[in-house]
């Protein structure tokens, strides 16, 4: 809040998994020594549990980078990857430096293992959680061939962050999501967060035009090879508040994980909705008038800032 | 005028995108005094926080009201340039999305046209732009223009809320100089708006961490059962500031560290260390309880204020290195001078909860460090077990405001080894660790706020003049005493005078 700080990062270590809380500890001790008279805390507000195919890494790095400057916390990067023999685990930390104090913000532990480790997973997590603390899984891979692997991952948790752009086949997944949270699980979907603008430019919208209930709506939406989730979720919401006739429009480019534009017609009021540059421009267009068209800024952040909303709202 | 779309209607199907993360309404925002520091400085680059932020509506327009006669372009490049400066980081793209939104009306404040053509101008932009008829006046001039504004509003029924577009101004302190200016500012803002209408702006109100202090007492179950007289020895709120008057002489002659930050500032956060709980979080639920606090504070009788406060004025010395001047010696400062610079003011609130329980408000030029604070100092255990029987230190619980905002709480630890010794040691907890990332001005909050309609951030008239009631009955008894301010070396904690206030072997903190 006040002063400027830096980051310190220790560099990664390996160590044998049931070495990796004396790791960390030395890790403290490091700090302890290096800091002199200041004084040196560990800050930590959350466990994050992340998951990711190996190929995902450096975004999952980059989302827990962005992470911890909001929220510090121990987060175990677990990484599928088939090339592995075994399962290996590195530690590593980050300490923010801010005057005479060192917090230490991010105790990091990696751990790589090939697919068919998965079932050991929950058992190498579960004694390094940090008690007290609520605990967040991202699942940031696809949508598991056997559930029980969310399932066991999920129950250490308070809360599951998914990314629905992950899904191959969200026509039959996004709905296995929702059934989910209908039994009570808490879900924050990142992919339904990062439509927030879409929504809000809609909700804008009819904030100039008039909208009786029962009045026939048809909605168009445009969407990328990357964008099917997305798209889907937006015309399912449209559907539902509006009564919507949805129509999608798909195209090969992979343009990123949002529709590229929303036609909706409402009797004789028109509301299109474009992609330009950082900014979704939105034309309302009603009997009485032509408004000036208005900007909403596509993204408000990276993927890693979405996270951290995620985390909020859990 | 055209009935535009009334936004606060239900008929919005999509309407909870919106209203569910406190996005605010569509309004016009109308800035009276466009030209000054403050809406350079603070106003548009809070707007274009919000802005980034995605809690503005995109019904959004802004018009700088002020006589000199620039032209559009001239004010937003003007606003550019402050963003560019104050804002937080990305604000500025922000801006030059929303530039076209923000235009400039020139006019004298008492010129009745130019309100007629302000009405004509808004109605323009609510075609436009969406703004739907909501109209929200800022008053960022000097004092002295508020009430030639408020009379053009109320003539011109711009103050007007109809077919549920609302129209809300905000009041830049200070408000009033003392309790009958006070009463008179707020019974000719009444001519044209009524009370919920009204959003008063003390800043220190939108600093999170004085928010803070509710949360902290009123969402954790530890600290409330211990918030009283029976566990709290006395309660130090500290407000300092490490630079002099600077260029401000003149107008700090005029008001004197009492009524520039105690009657605002400091009493603002005593109110919400020593409200009740309130039973909801609504404005008048929290505002309620806060007049109350002030309400149990018996104004001074005369001959009392000697007793009861110290005032001082800062000599000449040396601050970090370098000589400084004495208040005295400052620009637009008369030489004999006997505005206070620093203040130190013993109060009770007499009520179930404090009585007996003295809190302690200090706020001064030129001390050595800039900083707020709140301090609550516990009783010693009511048997003294080790080292003797002799006291030991106290334990605090410390709400750091500014800067290194957090809390901490200082408490007796037995030193390792075989001897049974206590040391002080601190639980800390600081904000900016726990959560990082970029904090927003407090201007921001109020703003969005007052675009909500949210007042409780803001100070109603009551406080305001419940306030003023305690201040002018310290600043009578000075008036009237036969001794002048004492002085303290710039630099240092304040006149040694101030340590009387403390009996009973307290101590001021040296935060």
């Amino acid at each position: 809040m006040s002063g400027a700080a830096s980051l310190c990062r220790t560099p990664p270590r390996p160590v044998p998994l049931p070495q990796v809380g004396d790791a960390l500890r030395a890790i403290w001790r490091s700090c302890s020594s290096g800091a002199g008279e200041a004084d040196v805390a560990r800050s930590l507000a959350i466990n994050f549990v992340g998951i990711a195919e190996v190929a995902d890494e450096a975004e999952l790095r980059a989302a827990v980078e962005r992470l911890q400057h909001r929220t510090p916390c121990r987060a175990f990067l677990l990484l599928l990857d088939d090339r592995e023999a075994q399962v290996r685990a590195e530690v590593a930390a980050t300490t923010r430096l801010q005057g005479e104090t060192h917090d230490i913000v991010l105790e990091e532990i990696a751990v790589r293992m090939p697919a068919a480790a998965f079932p050991r997973l929950p058992g190498v997590v579960r004694p390094l959680l940090v008690n007290d603390l609520p605990s967040h899984l991202f699942w940031n891979a696809p949508w598991p061939q056997r559930e029980s692997f969310l399932d066991d991952l999920a129950a250490l948790c308070d809360h599951t962050v998914v990314d629905s752009r992950r899904l191959h086949a969200p026509h039959t997944e996004l709905p296995r999501l929702a059934a989910r949270r209908a039994r009570g699980a808490r879900i924050t979907d990142l992919g339904w967060l990062r439509l927030r603008p879409w929504r809000r430019a809609l909700a804008e919208a009819f904030e100039r035009l008039p909208h009786s209930a029962g009045s026939s709506t048809t909605t168009v939406i445009h969407h990328g090879a990357r964008a099917e989730a997305a798209a889907l979720l937006l015309g399912d919401w449209l559907a539902d508040r509006l009564g919507a006739a949805v129509t999608y429009v798909a195209g090969p480019e992979d343009d990123g994980p949002c529709p590229r534009s929303v036609q909706l017609r409402a009797g004789r009021d028109e509301v299109d909705l474009q992609v330009a540059g950082p900014n979704l421009v939105a034309h309302v267009t009603t009997a009485a008038h032509c408004f000036l068209p208005y900007r909403v800024p596509v993204s408000r952040g990276t993927d890693g800032d979405l996270l951290a909303a995620a985390i909020d709202l859990g | 005028m055209a009935k535009p779309h009334d936004p606060a209607s239900s008929s919005n199907p999509l309407g909870d995108e919106l209203r569910g993360g406190r996005t605010a309404r569509p309004c016009a925002l109308v800035i009276f005094g466009a030209t000054g520091d403050l809406t350079k400085r603070k106003l548009v680059p809070s707007l274009m926080g919000l802005a980034k932020d995605g809690l503005l509506p995109s019904g959004f327009a802004v018009v700088g009201f002020a006589r000199r006669d620039w032209s559009d372009a001239t004010f937003r490049g003007e606003l550019a340039d402050g963003v560019r400066q104050f804002g937080r980081s990305d604000t500025l793209r922000a801006f030059e999305g929303l530039a076209e939104s923000f235009t400039f009306h020139q006019s004298d404040f008492g010129d009745p046209a130019g309100y007629r053509s302000l009405q004509q101008k808004l109605e323009q932009i609510d075609r436009q732009r969406g703004t739907a008829g909501n109209r929200l006046f800022y008053l960022a001039t000097p004092p002295s223009a508020y009430s030639t504004i408020l009379e053009q509003l109320a003539a011109t029924g711009l103050s007007r809320e109809q077919d549920g577009r609302f129209a809300r101004i905000i009041v830049e302190k200070p408000f009033g100089h003392d309790l009958q200016t006070a009463v008179a500012l707020n019974d000719q803002v009444r001519q044209g708006f009524h009370e919920r209408q009204v959003f008063r702006i003390d800043h220190y109100l939108g600093k999170e961490t004085v928010q803070n202090i509710l949360a902290l007492r009123f969402a954790n179950g530890i600290f409330e059962p211990l918030w009283n007289e029976k566990f709290v020895d006395h309660v130090q709120i500290t407000v300092a500031e490490s630079i002099g008057v600077g260029s401000r002489g003149g107008y700090f002659e005029e008001s004197g560290i009492i009524r520039d930050m105690i009657q605002n500032h400091l009493m603002q956060v005593l109110t919400l260390v020593a409200m009740e709980p309130p039973a909801t979080l609504s404005a008048d639920g929290v505002r309620d309880e806060k007049v109350k606090v002030l309400k149990a504070i018996r104004s001074f009788a005369p001959a009392d204020v000697d007793r009861e406060t110290v005032r001082a004025q800062y000599t000449r010395g040396s601050f970090g290195g370098e000589d400084v001047k004495g208040y005295r010696e400052e620009e637009g400062v008369a030489e004999h001078s006997t505005t206070e610079t620093y203040a130190a003011v013993r109060l009770q609130v007499e009520n179930w909860r404090w009585a007996g329980t003295p809190f302690y408000l200090r706020s001064g030029k030129r001390l050595p460090r800039r900083v707020t604070e709140v301090a609550i100092q516990f009783k010693q255990p009511p048997h003294l077990l080790f080292q003797g029987g002799r006291p030991l230190q106290p334990n605090v619980l410390l709400l750091r405001i500014q800067p290194d905002e957090g809390v901490a709480l200082r408490f007796g630890a037995k030193v390792p080894g075989p001897d049974v010794r206590i040391r002080d040691v601190r639980m800390d907890f600081r904000y900016g660790t726990a959560f990082g990332g970029e904090t927003a001005d407090a201007y921001e909050r109020l703003l969005l706020d007052a675009m909500l309609g949210d007042g409780t951030l803001f100070a109603r008239r009551d406080e305001v003049e419940e306030a003023w009631r305690i201040v002018d009955s310290i600043v009578t008894g000075w008036r009237q005493s036969r001794h002048r301010p004492e002085e303290y070396v710039a630099g240092t904690w304040g006149p040694a005078a101030a340590d009387r206030l403390l009996a009973g072997g307290r101590q001021w903190r040296k935060p």
